[in-house]
């Protein structure tokens, strides 16, 4: 059954990480597994999570999401978000992590804004 | 010399306390509160002061029992008023916050007491005794207190009765080992080392306990809440059982009642969210902004809970949370 599917493009110096299908407690050790042998083991300093195909995150998903952020942090990059729709936006709204993550519309804003900051 | 042995009797329990407000991996403690607790405690030092002189006074062929197990009940009720009030009141509800503001009111217990025989014994020991009785004295009167605090939590999700029950055991322990502590049975140096080998393991295994709870609580609570907001937007409402529930509230309240509880629901869920959200982003070492309708949002819960009356609360409460953590995650988000 397919419940998440991670694609990694490289785009000029930033890494976008799509991610597609649900984030949750089936899905997350995947996520968190692809995103430390993908992103951070790769050295990717400037990365663009595009979540606009992914329809549904739950409390271990926000959980995994923050954990790639520190780690993206704590080599020295940033991690930025974009494409929040839906229950997906509502959810990153109401836990206020939208004020502690950067968010922008699509993934060429937010590489930009990623590699200006 | 007076000022190098209060410093050496004090600076154990405060480097103690440092150390266990950095093993609050979630932030749940709060500066202002930890502050204000050590300022309680040292309160509550002042008050037992007077109650112990009257008795040794009016009773003093009972001062050999009373200054082992009387003084200590009267001193661990002071120091536990003060716990109990926030566990009762919500302020507290795990065991790593609990246990670390009880430690701060055992600690402005003995910076007052620590202070107090400084100046009053002066020179009557030596400073290796100085030392060992001003450091067994804080690890126990911190770790007393947090005892407390930490049984008392367990039963901070549970009906009254139980909650009641677990502070009277807290208070209990804290008295035993008080009691111990006092009694010298294994002479002063054996009980300081003991109190002071056990408490931290005590402490190290609450902590990590308190940390799968909390963890438990978080992610439990916060996939309840987006799967309301998540059938509400998606107008999926009728078919989960919250609505089904909803449903039959219609027979028996106004629709503009029923759409009342529904607006309560969903703004507790949204809440609720919010403190979880907050708790992880601390937990990574991020710091969310404060959400700037929190204000209005509480106007407006109170205000929904005042429509609904007691009645309509009665008939919501199979889908609402009344646990002491609801009301704490309020006070987290207004701090």
């Amino acid at each position: 059954v397919f419940l998440i599917e991670i694609q990694c493009t490289p785009k000029g110096k930033g890494l976008i990480v799509t991610v597609i299908g649900r984030l949750d407690t089936a899905t997350a050790p995947l996520f968190d597994r692809k995103f430390r042998e993908d992103v951070v083991a790769g050295g990717h300093k400037y990365v663009v999570l595009d979540l606009s195909k992914l329809n549904y995150i739950s409390s271990l998903g926000l959980s995994s999401i923050l954990i790639g952020n520190k780690a993206v942090t704590d080599q020295g990059g940033e991690l930025v978000l974009c494409g929040l729709e839906g229950i997906v936006r509502q959810v990153f709204q109401m836990t206020g992590l939208t004020t502690v993550l950067k968010v922008f519309s699509n993934p060429d804003e937010a590489l930009e804004g990623t590699l200006a900051s | 010399m007076i000022a190098l042995r209060l410093a050496a009797s004090l600076l154990p329990i405060v480097m103690f306390l440092i150390a266990l407000v950095f093993l609050d991996s979630f932030k749940l403690v709060k500066l202002h509160h930890l502050l204000a607790l050590i300022l309680i405690g040292g309160l509550a030092a002042v008050i037992a002061f007077p109650i112990n002189t009257f008795v040794f006074e009016r009773f003093s062929s009972q001062a050999y029992y009373y200054s082992r197990i009387g003084s200590p009940l009267i001193e661990e009720i002071l120091k536990g008023a003060a716990i109990v009030w926030l566990l009762a009141n919500g302020y507290i509800a795990f065991m790593v916050d609990a246990s670390i503001y009880g430690f701060a009111v055992g600690a402005g217990f003995v910076l007052v007491e620590n202070t107090y025989y400084a100046g009053a014994f002066a020179s009557g020991a030596s400073s290796a005794v100085w030392l060992l009785r001003g450091f067994g004295l804080a690890i126990m009167h911190g770790g007393s207190t947090a005892l407390l605090g930490l049984i008392g939590s367990t039963a901070v999700n549970d009906r009254a009765s139980r909650n009641a029950s677990r502070i009277a055991q807290g208070l209990i322990v804290a008295w035993a080992i008080h009691a111990f502590y006092n009694t010298s049975v294994f002479g002063p140096a054996t009980s300081a080392v003991l109190v002071i080998g056990a408490l931290p393991l005590i402490f190290a295994l609450a902590f990590l306990r308190s940390e799968q709870t909390l963890r438990k609580w978080l992610t439990e609570g916060m996939d309840e809440d987006i799967e309301l907001i998540s059938a509400i937007a998606k107008d999926e409402l009728a078919q989960t059982n919250a609505g089904k529930y909803l449903a039959t509230l219609r027979q028996r309240f106004s629709p503009e009642l029923v759409v009342d509880m529904l607006c309560l629901l969903t703004l507790s869920a949204e809440l609720s969210m919010r403190a979880k959200g907050e708790l992880m982003a601390r937990e990574m070492g991020l710091k969310p902004a404060s959400d700037p309708e929190l204000q209005e949002k509480l106007a407006e819960m109170n205000s929904l809970q005042k429509n609904i009356g007691a009645t309509g609360k009665l008939a919501l409460s199979p889908l609402t949370k009344h646990s002491n953590r609801e009301f704490w995650q309020i006070h987290f988000l207004k701090n």
